[in-house]
C-alpha cells in the first residue's frame, strides 16, 4: 500500500481565498468553489451510496449547504472545508438512507415484485447497455491472451481461483500478480476508452 | 490534510472500494479525494472498470449458455448456472443502510444451532433450527447463521441443508451474524425463492455495533414466510465467490 506521506501542509490557501471571496459576493468565487469541489464529493457520495443519480443529487446539495454557510461568513475554519464538506454530505447521505429505509419497510407488498420493477428503469438499462458494451470490447481487445482468458474467467464466469491455478497452472502467489497485471493493463485500456463523467 | 503519491496505490483503492479502511483512514481519503480533482478521477475510474466488470457478468449469469465473448471460445467451459442477482446496485445500497440503521444498539449474541447435522457430516441432512435472542425490547430477532454447515457434500456437490427461521411474535427487525471467525472481507447474502429463481437480492453485510461480528439486518416485512435459498457470498480480488448455501424456510410468527 503507498502510505500517505508525512508532509502535511499549513492549510489550504485556496479555501482561505475562497471563503475570504464568497463572503464578499463574489459570483466566480462561488463558480470555482464548486468546479473544484465536486468531482470528489461526487465521486465520494457514489462509492458510498452506489447510487450514480443519488449522489449526484446529494453533491449539489451539500455544496449549496456549504455555500450559504460561507457567504454569510459561517465557515469558521476554511482550512477544513474538505472535512465540513465531507461532513455535510455524509448526513446528507445518512438522512436519505433512513428516508429509503423507512418507505422500504412501509411498502408491505411483495418486496422481490419491486426490485424487480426498479431493475426495469430505462435509463438504467441504457447506462449498463452501454457499460457492459464498452467493458467486453475492452477485454476483447487486449493484445495478451492470457490476461484476456483470466480477466474473463475470473470476473465474468466467476470461475474459482484454485480451479484457475490448476488450469493456467500458476501457484496462487503466481496467480494473484498475473492476475494483478492483467488488471492493470485493463485498466489502462478502460481509462483510454470510457470518459471519466462526473 | 494528508498527501497521496499518484497514481494512487492499487491496494488502497481496492480497499476504499471495498470500505475496507479504518475510519481516519477512510476519511483522510476522502478528504484529499475532495481537495484533489485528480485522485477522485482515479477512484471512479476504478469504480466504473469494477462496476463494468460486475455489470458484465450478471448480464452473462442472466444467459449461461449464450455465445461466449469473442476470443474466449476456446477457454469458456460448461459452469455450474447461477442465478441472476437483479436489481443489485440500487437494492445493495438500500440494504446496506438497512443494515447500519437498523443494527444499531444491537449487542453481540451468542447463539447456538440447534440440531442438523455435525460438522464434517456427509450424506443425510437434516433440518436445522435457528434459535433467535430477542433484543430491543423484543422486536428484534438476531439469529447466528450455521457455519457447521458449509462443508456438507453429497457425491461431491454442494448440499443445500435445509434451515428453519421462526418468527417470534412482535418482531419486526431480523440480524443475521455472520460466525465470528469469518474472515475479514466483504460479504453478502444473496435470496431467491424456489419458484422464481431468476430473480435474486443482495444484501451487504455490515458490522453489528458493539460486536466483533458482520451481520445481515432486514426488516420482517422483506422476509415474509417462505422458502429461500440463501448463498453466502465473499468478495475475493474484487469477485464475488460463494462462500456457503442453504435453503432458508422462514415461518410465521410464534
Amino acid at each position: 500500500m503507498t502510505d500517505p506521506a508525512a508532509s502535511q501542509p499549513e492549510g489550504d490557501p485556496v479555501a482561505q481565498r475562497l471563503a475570504a471571496s464568497i463572503r464578499t459576493g463574489d459570483r466566480r468565487a462561488e463558480d470555482e468553489f464548486v468546479r473544484r469541489y465536486s468531482p470528489g464529493l461526487v465521486t465520494l457520495l457514489r462509492v458510498r451510496s452506489q447510487d450514480p443519480e443519488l449522489a449526484k443529487d446529494l453533491a449539489q446539495e451539500a455544496l449549496r449547504v456549504v455555500l450559504l454557510r460561507m457567504r454569510a461568513g459561517q465557515l469558521e475554519q476554511p482550512d477544513a472545508l474538505a472535512g465540513f464538506l465531507r461532513g455535510t454530505a455524509l448526513n446528507l447521505l445518512a438522512n436519505e438512507l433512513r428516508r429509503s429505509e423507512r418507505r422500504l419497510a412501509d411498502a408491505s407488498s411483495d418486496w422481490m415484485d419491486q426490485i424487480v420493477a426498479e431493475s426495469s428503469d430505462p435509463y438504467d438499462t441504457v447506462e449498463s447497455d452501454d457499460l457492459v458494451h464498452n467493458m467486453r470490447e475492452v477485454i476483447g481487445s487486449m493484445k495478451v491472451e492470457r490476461d484476456r482468458d483470466l480477466l474473463w474467467r475470473f470476473y465474468v464466469d466467476e470461475d474459482p481461483k484454485d480451479k484457475l491455478c490448476a488450469q493456467f497452472d500458476l501457484s496462487p502467489e503466481h496467480f494473484d500478480r498475473v492476475l494483478h497485471r492483467a488488471r492493470g493493463r485493463l485498466k489502462e485500456l478502460w481509462q483510454s476508452r470510457v470518459p471519466m463523467r462526473t | 490534510m494528508t498527501m497521496y503519491k499518484l497514481p494512487l496505490d492499487a491496494r488502497l483503492l481496492h480497499d476504499y472500494l471495498e470500505r475496507r479502511l479504518d475510519p481516519r483512514e477512510e476519511q483522510a481519503l476522502e478528504e484529499a479525494m475532495i481537495v484533489d480533482p485528480e485522485i477522485a478521477e482515479q477512484v471512479r475510474l476504478e469504480l466504473s472498470m469494477r462496476e463494468g466488470m460486475r455489470e458484465l457478468a450478471r448480464r452473462e449469469r442472466e444467459k449461461p449458455r449464450s455465445a461466449p465473448h469473442a476470443g474466449h471460445a476456446e477457454v469458456r467451459h460448461a459452469r455450474t448456472e447461477r442465478h441472476a442477482v437483479r436489481g443489485g446496485r440500487r437494492w445493495l445500497a438500500m440494504a446496506a443502510a438497512a443494515a447500519v440503521a437498523l443494527a444499531i444498539g444491537v449487542p453481540t449474541s451468542l447463539l447456538l444451532l440447534r440440531g442438523g447435522a455435525g460438522p464434517g457430516t456427509i450424506g443425510t441432512v437434516a433440518e436445522a433450527e435457528l434459535s433467535p435472542h430477542l433484543e430491543g425490547d423484543g422486536h428484534l430477532a438476531a439469529y447466528d447463521l450455521p457455519a457447521q454447515l458449509v462443508a456438507l457434500r453429497t457425491n461431491g456437490e454442494q448440499n443445500a441443508p435445509p434451515v428453519r427461521l421462526t418468527l417470534p411474535n412482535g418482531v419486526t427487525e431480523i440480524v443475521l451474524q455472520l460466525p465470528p471467525d469469518t474472515p475479514h472481507t466483504a460479504h453478502r447474502l444473496v435470496l431467491s425463492r424456489p419458484d422464481r429463481p431468476q430473480v435474486s437480492v443482495a444484501l451487504a453485510a455490515a458490522r453489528l455495533p458493539d460486536s466483533e461480528q458482520d451481520g445481515f439486518t432486514l426488516a420482517t416485512e422483506q422476509l415474509p414466510p417462505g422458502q429461500y435459498q440463501a448463498q453466502i457470498e465473499r468478495l475475493e480480488n474484487g469477485a464475488w465467490v460463494q462462500d456457503r448455501q442453504f435453503v432458508l424456510r422462514v415461518e410465521g410468527r410464534k
